[in-house]
């Protein structure tokens, strides 16, 4: 588990950072659908700028960090605050180890909570560059791994057929 | 996968855990505090049977077709969280984050 910046999916209403440049520096131009948006872009040109959103989070790394690579598969991980806790059927299911896309963590100290539950959230998976990785604030056993491997599987509608069959 | 399939006069039901399936409530049953397993009604099973048939097969399934509504609730919570941010802002520290 590590605390890194966590990106967000950009979405409509998208802002570009155009190539003009006033007194406060480069202008940002908002568009409301990407009529708008493919407008502004000359074909053939360079990659243009986005303005994306970004938070501070603890992430859960599902590819190991090694070598030259540049990018790393990560979950995100949610606290679990009283309103949450008191979606009896979630929490029910999430604490019996029974839900399909999220799971349980945080009890342990290595887990590195401090003793608050939080649970990873497979359906929210994305890729961030390892170098926006600021620090690790715990870890997972291989057989906690497993199964976070197993709800990743079902939240990334893998087809494993082969494999379950192998088995 | 066909059911195992065992004679009624093989099951003792209490009254209330029959009644309730036959008003279509799933029955638990559970051991040690643990959820075991669960009674279906059978024309709730067939229902459901091709998805756990999809499931237990590793073939994909939408993962929607798993989730509640306990779980949609949840997503829009996390969303509208997700919306409230300020464009660009860096929180100097993290409400996640309780590690050492």
């Amino acid at each position: 588990m590590c605390l890194a910046l966590y990106p967000f999916v950009p979405g409509l209403p998208l802002r570009q950072v155009g190539e003009r440049i006033d007194a406060a520096g480069p202008v940002v131009e908002r568009h409301d659908d990407l009529t708008s948006l493919t407008a502004a872009i000359s074909p053939g040109a360079p990659p243009t700028d986005l303005v994306i959103q970004f938070k501070l989070r603890r992430v859960l790394l599902l590819q190991t960090v090694r070598g030259r690579r540049a990018d790393v598969v990560v979950a995100r991980i949610n606290s679990i605050t009283p309103e949450r806790r008191a979606r009896s059927g979630w929490y029910l299911r999430l604490t019996e180890g029974r839900h399909p896309a999220h799971y349980l963590i945080g009890r342990l100290r290595r887990h590195g909570s401090a003793g608050k539950e939080a649970f990873v959230d497979l359906m929210n998976v994305t890729t961030i560059r390892t170098d926006v990785i600021v620090r690790r604030t715990g870890y997972l056993t291989a057989a906690e791994m497993r199964d976070v491997s197993e709800r990743l599987v079902r939240t990334l509608e893998l087809d494993i057929s082969r494999l379950v069959g192998e088995g | 996968m066909t059911p195992f399939t065992i004679n009624a006069s093989s099951v003792r039901l209490p009254e209330d855990a029959r009644a309730a399936l036959e008003n279509h409530r799933d029955v638990q049953v559970v051991a040690h505090r643990r959820p075991r397993y669960v009674l279906v009604n059978a024309d709730d099973y067939a229902l459901i049977s091709p998805l756990l048939d999809r499931v237990r097969r590793g073939a994909p399934v939408p993962i929607e077709d798993l989730l509640d509504d306990d779980d949609f609730a949840l997503i829009a919570e996390l969303e509208a969280e997700d919306d409230g941010l300020l464009f660009g802002a860096l929180e100097a520290q993290p409400q996640d984050d309780a590690g050492p």
